[in-house]
C-alpha cells in the first residue's frame, strides 16, 4: 500500500517543479475529433497497470476494510465468511489498546522528528551539492544517494552491529570520552537510533528533489540580487526558498506518507522494542497479523490507510495548478 | 468534465460499497469451532503405502531427509514422496498461506516453535487412533501438538536443554561440581564473576516469547505454570510463577546476566572468548556449534554438561523443543502419508536418523541404542523426562511477546515481578486462551 501511495504521488507531484515562471501549461482538450479513438487506446494501455492495481491492491484493501468488521482470527482462514460481524468492535477494541495507542504515538513522533530532520539534511546536502563543492559533485551526489538504494534489510545489519554495546559508534564515542550508550537497549536511545537511520534512509531522496528544484531557479535572479547588494543569507531566505516552495510542499508530503508507514527501521533494528519504544503502527499490524488477530489487525491498517489518506488529501489540495 | 468525473467517483465509490456489503452479508460464523478441523480419517492399515505424497519440511533436516525417503521406498514401492523445503522463517505463513488457498501439500514436518500458529489455523487433521501409542513417546513433545485434548502431530525428533558451562574457567573459580540448586546456581555465577567473567550466565534475553519459554521453565521448576490443568485459562501470576521471574530477573539485577545479550546467534562467540561461562537452560545443538567455531574437540574438553538446577522445593524443568509430522485436513494422499510418518516414528528409523542428522528420538525405545550414549546425551535423555512443553494454545505467540515485554519491563523497567505479571495475567485474560473476538 505504501509503495502505491507513494508512486502516486510522486507522479502527481511532477507537474509542480515545471520550470518557475512558466505559465502552466493546462492540456487543453482538443474537440472531439478522434477523442473516442484516444481514449480507448489510452485505456488499453492501461490495462497491465488496472490488472495489477485490482489484483494486488484494490481487491486486497476491499477485503481488508471487509475483514476489519468482523471477528475474523487465523482460524477461520479455511472458511473466511464463516465468520461474525461485529461493526466497529475491532476499532473500539483497537483504540483502547495501550499497546495500539503507544504505536499511535511513536508513530506521529516518528513523522514530527523525521520529517524535519531528513529535509533539512536533505535540503543542506542540495545546496552544497548545488554550490559549495565543486569537485567531485557527482560522487558525492551518488554518495548521499546511496542509503536510498541500499537494501534495508543489509543496512540495518551493519546499523545493528554499529550501534552494538561494544560496536564501532561506542568505540568512537569512547574515544572522545564519551561514555557507552546502550543505543538499542534503552527505550530514548533505541528511539533516537531508528531516528537516525530513518534520516540517514530518507535524506538522500529528499536531496534529489531539492536538487531538482535548485537547478529551475534561474541563475539571473540571483546575479540580480548580488547586483543590489544582498548577502548569502539574505539570497537563500528570500529568493532560493520562497522559489522553492512547491518541492518544499512535495518533499513535505512525501516524507510524512513514508514516515507513517514507517515499518523496516524498526522491524530490523529493534522489533518494536525496547518495552515497545519503537513499535509504529505499521509494525504493530504486522505483529497482530503474526498473532492471527486478522480483525484487529485490518482495523489497525484502515486507521493508518485513514491517516496517509488525510496527508494525501491536503496534498492534492495543496497541490492543484491555480488557475 | 467536473460533472462527469464526480459522476463516475459516485459509481465506484457505490461499486466498491455494494461488493463490501455483499461480502459481509456472506458472513456469519455457522458454529463456533470451525467444521472441518480435528476430524480424524480412518485407521490407517499394514498395507504398502501408495501414490504421490507433497511433503514439506523446515529448516535444514530437509537436506537429509531424502536417504530416508529412499529407504521408505524399498518397503513401499508405489509411493512417491515429492519433497519440498521451505526455510524456517517462512514455514508459517507459507503454510497459513497454503491452507487459506487449500493448495497444501499432504504432509509437513514442523517445529514445536511454529505448532502453535499453524494448528490455530484449524487447518489439520488429529493422528488416527492406533497409528502410534502416546506412552512409546517423551511427554513433553508428544503434548506439544495436543490441542483441545486432541492430539494433531506425531513427534519426529526431540531434545531437552541443560545447563553448559565452561569447565576451565569454572575449576579457576574453584567449582567442582555443577550447581544443582537455584541458590547454588547464583553462588557459582558470583564465583565466576569474582574470577572476571563479566556476565557469567547465558539467559534468553530477546524479551519475546523464547524468553516467556525460558521463564516458563523456572516457573515448572517452582511448581508453577502458565495454563490451569484443563487449559482454559492462563494463571500467569500465582505465586510459584512470580517467585520465578524474580529469580530470573535476579540473575540480571545482580549482575550475573546482561539485559543486552547475547542475541541467540552471539551466544558461540560470549562463550569461547569468556564473556560468559554458562548457558541456563541451553540446547544440545551448542555442543557441535562451538565444535564448529573452536574446532573438533573444543566442545568436550571446555564444556561440562549438567541438568538444569532444581527450584526451592526440588521442582525440575527444561525446554523440549524438536518437531513433528502433520497432515493437513486437505491433503489429498493422508493414508500413505500417516504411513510414512508410522515408519519414521518407528525405532530403527529414529537411530538412523539420529546417526544421519543428529536428531535426537522423541521415541524412548530408540535410546537403548548404543548410538545413543554419551555425555551430552546422557544429559539430554535424564532431561527429557523432565521437559516442559510450550503452552500449544492458539493465543500462545501473542501472550508470549506479551510476557517477554513484561520480563524486560522487570529487568530494564524496574517493575516489579508481580506488577508485571499480574499486568501479563490482565492482558492475557482479554486475549484469552482460544483467542476470543
Amino acid at each position: 500500500m505504501s509503495t502505491t501511495a507513494t508512486r502516486a504521488l510522486v507522479t502527481s507531484g511532477t507537474p509542480s517543479r515545471r520550470p518557475r515562471g512558466a505559465a502552466p501549461q493546462r492540456p487543453r482538450r482538443r474537440a472531439h475529433e478522434g477523442s473516442r479513438a484516444e481514449t480507448a487506446t489510452a485505456w488499453l494501455f492501461l490495462v497491465p497497470f488496472l490488472v495489477i492495481f485490482a489484483v494486488f491492491t484494490a481487491i486486497p484493501t476491499i477485503i481488508a476494510i471487509g475483514a476489519s468488521f468482523t471477528d475474523m482470527r487465523a482460524r477461520d482462514i479455511r472458511d473466511p465468511l464463516n465468520v461474525n460481524i461485529t461493526g466497529l468492535q475491532s476499532y473500539t477494541q483497537i483504540l483502547a489498546n495501550p499497546d495500539f495507542q503507544r504505536a499511535f504515538l511513536n508513530t506521529v513522533l516518528f513523522v514530527v522528528l523525521c520529517v524535519p530532520l531528513s529535509m533539512l539534511l536533505g535540503f543542506a546536502l542540495a545546496l552544497m551539492l548545488n554550490g559549495a563543492i565543486r569537485r567531485l559533485r557527482t560522487f558525492f551526489r551518488a554518495a548521499v544517494y546511496v542509503p536510498v538504494i541500499t537494501n534495508i534489510v543489509a543496512a540495518a545489519v551493519i546499523w545493528q552491529y554499529a550501534f552494538s554495546i561494544s560496536g564501532p559508534v561506542n568505540s568512537a564515542l569512547a574515544n572522545i570520552g564519551i561514555q557507552a550508550v546502550n543505543w538499542l537497549g534503552q527505550p530514548e536511545w533505541a528511539f533516537t537510533t531508528v531516528v537516525m537511520m530513518g534520516v540517514w534512509r530518507n535524506a538522500g531522496t529528499c536531496m534529489v528533489l531539492f536538487l531538482a528544484g535548485l537547478q529551475a531557479v534561474p541563475e539571473e535572479i540571483y546575479e540580480a540580487a548580488q547586483t543590489d547588494g544582498a548577502s548569502g543569507p539574505r539570497r537563500l531566505w528570500s529568493i532560493t526558498l520562497p522559489l522553492l516552495r512547491p518541492t518544499t510542499l512535495l518533499v513535505t508530503i512525501l516524507m510524512t506518507v513514508s514516515f507513517l508507514n514507517i515499518f523496516e527501521e524498526p522491524f530490523l533494528l529493534t522489533k518494536g522494542g525496547p518495552l515497545s519504544a519503537t513499535t509504529s503502527m505499521a509494525l504493530w499490524v504486522y505483529q497482530q497479523f503474526g498473532f492471527g488477530n486478522i480483525s484487529a489487525s485490518m482495523a489497525g491498517s484502515v486507521i493508518l490507510l485513514i491517516l496517509v489518506g488525510i496527508v494525501s488529501v491536503i496534498q492534492f489540495r495543496l497541490l492543484r495548478p491555480k488557475h | 468534465m467536473t460533472h462527469l468525473t464526480t459522476r463516475r467517483r459516485a459509481t465506484t465509490l457505490g461499486v466498491a460499497l455494494v461488493a463490501t456489503a455483499l461480502l459481509l452479508t456472506g458472513c456469519g460464523r455457522a458454529n463456533s469451532e470451525p467444521t472441518s478441523s480435528g476430524s480424524s480419517g480412518p485407521a490407517i492399515n499394514a498395507k504398502p503405502a501408495t501414490g504421490t505424497v507433497q511433503l514439506w519440511s523446515e529448516g535444514a533436516d530437509g537436506d537429509k531427509l531424502p536417504t530416508m525417503i529412499a529407504e521408505f521406498k524399498k518397503t513401499n514401492p508405489g509411493v512417491n514422496i515429492q519433497l519440498t523445503k521451505v526455510p524456517q522463517d517462512q514455514f508459517a505463513s507459507k503454510m497459513t498461506a497454503a491452507i487459506t488457498a487449500g493448495t497444501v501439500p499432504d504432509l509437513i514436518f514442523g517445529y514445536t516453535e511454529d505448532q502453535s500458529s499453524l494448528l490455530a489455523t484449524g487447518g489439520f487433521d488429529t493422528v488416527p487412533s492406533g497409528l502410534v501409542s502416546e506412552a512409546d513417546f517423551f511427554p513433553a513433545i508428544w503434548g506439544n501438538s495436543v490441542v483441545g485434548g486432541k492430539q494433531y502431530g506425531v513427534p519426529w525428533y526431540t531434545y531437552a536443554n541443560m545447563l553448559m558451562y565452561r569447565t576451565d574457567l569454572a575449576r579457576k573459580a574453584g567449582i567442582t561440581a555443577p550447581p544443582t540448586t537455584w541458590a547454588e546456581q547464583k553462588t557459582f555465577a558470583h564465583k565466576l564473576k569474582a574470577e572476571g567473567v563479566a556476565n557469567p550466565l547465558v539467559l534468553a534475553v530477546s524479551y519475546d516469547k523464547y524468553s516467556a519459554g525460558q521463564w516458563q521453565v523456572m516457573a515448572a521448576q517452582n511448581g508453577g505454570s502458565l495454563l490451569n490443568a484443563d487449559k482454559t485459562k492462563w494463571t500467569l501470576n500465582t505465586p510459584q510463577n512470580v517467585q520465578a521471574l524474580d529469580y530470573w530477573a535476579s540473575l540480571v539485577k545482580d549482575g550475573l546476566s546482561s539485559a543486552d545479550g547475547p542475541a541467540f546467534l552471539d551466544t558461540v562467540p560470549w562463550m569461547s572468548s569468556g564473556k560468559s561461562a554458562a548457558i541456563v537452560d541451553g540446547g544440545p545443538w551448542f555442543a557441535s556449534w562451538f565444535d564448529d567455531a573452536n574446532g573438533k574437540g573444543w566442545s568436550a574438553s571446555h564444556i561440562t554438561y549438567a541438568q538444569n538446577p532444581t527450584g526451592p522445593n526440588g521442582g525440575k524443568g527444561a525446554t523440549t523443543g524438536g518437531g513433528s509430522w502433520m497432515v493437513p485436513s486437505d491433503s489429498k494422499n493422508k493414508d500413505a502419508a500417516w504411513k510414512f510418518v508410522r515408519w519414521m516414528s518407528e525405532a530403527p528409523q529414529q537411530v538412523q536418523w539420529y546417526k544421519i542428522f543428529g536428531n535426537m528420538p522423541a521415541l524412548k525405545a530408540a535410546w537403548d541404542d548404543p548410538a545413543l550414549k554419551g555425555t551430552v546425551l546422557d544429559q539430554v535423555h535424564a532431561a527429557l523426562d523432565n521437559g516442559v512443553a510450550q503452552p500449544n494454545v492458539p493465543t500462545w505467540d501473542q501472550v508470549g511477546q506479551i510476557i517477554g515485554q513484561q520480563m524486560e519491563k522487570v529487568v530494564r523497567g524496574g517493575v516489579s515481578a508481580q506488577a508485571a505479571l499480574d499486568a501479563a495475567q490482565q492482558q492475557a485474560e482479554a486475549i484469552g486462551v482460544t483467542g476470543k473476538q
